[in-house]
């Protein structure tokens, strides 16, 4: 796999956490610079510890499973969470833009957690997949900073809008690619 | 600085009143509120929680805080008057927001800024010694709940037999006689 699929498909991910973070945008009363920075960090961190935790993981699998299989697993697993985002998206629709006067630093980490989870099989994936260790720390560093960033942004500017259809296409691009994948690396070899 | 604040409040539930005539509430959102007043989302969550909090203050504005003066100098009558000619005014508001229900419902806003209304009505005004079981908190729920229901069928006639002043005289009429002076008597 090459680093724009891997860039894509990370992607498609980080839409779950954009759409956390940009309802959370449209609930805080006063989102400085500071204030952005500190959460995009936090969020960051979260993610990069997932996708090392997931590469732990797969170290230990590697020595059970033939490459093939290995791809196959790792295609179907980021189908799976494509299709998972897709209905979350689908069933989440509603949302009221609401003051949340409680939101710190300790649930953004909770929040950044829950989001991490796929992140965490992502990386598993990213790892049978053959991405270096390093390009997914770097990969999910800048990608998750910025996605968290912009999303930030976009929901105290503009307010939660769109996040049916930011959910769905970053679904629809995990799945397109771990289908393209599958055909390309596990079957048509 | 008082007064700056209590302007920005009002302009603020003023756009929602306007915005709430073109659009469907469900469908507006707090960019759009601030859009209209020319604030940022920071100066919306200065006053309001959230839309419904906003839509909570236009009837509070209208019900409680219109009734102020009448409230203060012991006339009944007139805060009934005025609260129907402030929904007469706003005839095409109020029946948009009628239909706003769930858990924050309009018609739950409406009945909770009677209540207040009653509460402090009953505070200042109520007769000593006379059934003392029942509380202020109670009959102010109670009459609050019969002048919604008035209201209710006040915003939504489609005949235009009943004005303000007629619908005045029937929320009088049935918040004054009990149910006996209705019955015939043994």
């Amino acid at each position: 796999m090459n680093m724009t699929q891997a860039v894509l498909i990370f992607l498609g991910l980080s839409l779950d956490g954009f759409i956390v973070m940009m309802k959370k945008g449209a609930s805080i009363r006063g989102l400085t610079i500071k204030n952005s920075l500190t959460y995009a960090v936090v969020y960051t961190a979260a993610d990069v510890l997932a996708v090392l935790i997931g590469y732990s993981i797969s170290y230990f699998l590697k020595g059970f499973i033939s490459n093939r299989i290995e791809v196959v697993i790792a295609c179907l697993a980021i189908f799976a969470i494509g299709c998972y985002l897709i209905t979350k998206a689908v069933r989440d629709t509603k949302f009221e833009e609401k003051l949340d006067k409680t939101f710190n630093l300790k649930q953004c980490f909770g929040l950044a957690a829950a989001t991490s989870l796929d992140t965490l099989f992502l990386g598993v994936c990213f790892s049978f997949l053959g991405i270096a260790l390093g390009q997914a720390i770097a990969l999910s560093f800048v990608m998750t900073f910025v996605t968290i960033l912009i999303a930030l942004s976009i929901g105290y500017t503009q307010g939660a809008r769109y996040q049916t259809v930011f959910g769905i296409s970053g679904g629809c691009l995990m799945i397109i690619f771990s289908l393209y994948i599958l055909f390309a690396y596990a079957i048509m070899r | 600085m008082e007064y700056h604040k209590g302007m920005m409040k009002t302009y603020l539930f003023e756009n929602l009143r306007f915005l709430m005539q073109h659009h469907l509430f469900e469908k507006i959102t707090i960019k759009q509120i601030c859009d209209q007043t020319g604030v940022i989302r920071a100066t919306f969550y200065n006053y309001f929680d959230d839309k419904y909090d906003c839509l909570n203050a236009i009837v509070y504005h209208d019900f409680v805080e219109n009734s102020h003066a009448y409230l203060e100098a012991d006339q009944f009558p007139e805060i009934i008057g005025q609260i129907l000619q402030v929904v007469e005014d706003n005839r095409d508001f109020y029946r948009v927001a009628y239909s706003v229900s769930g858990q924050n419902s309009f018609e739950d806003m409406v009945r909770a800024n009677l209540a207040i209304l009653f509460k402090e009505y009953f505070v200042r005004y109520r007769r000593p010694g006379y059934l003392e079981q029942y509380s202020n908190d109670l009959l102010s729920r109670y009459y609050a709940e019969c002048v919604a229901f008035d209201l209710r069928t006040f915003v939504f006639r489609t005949d235009g037999t009943f004005s303000v002043k007629d619908t005045r005289q029937m929320v009088l009429d049935l918040a004054t006689n009990s149910l006996s002076n209705f019955t015939r008597k043994n």
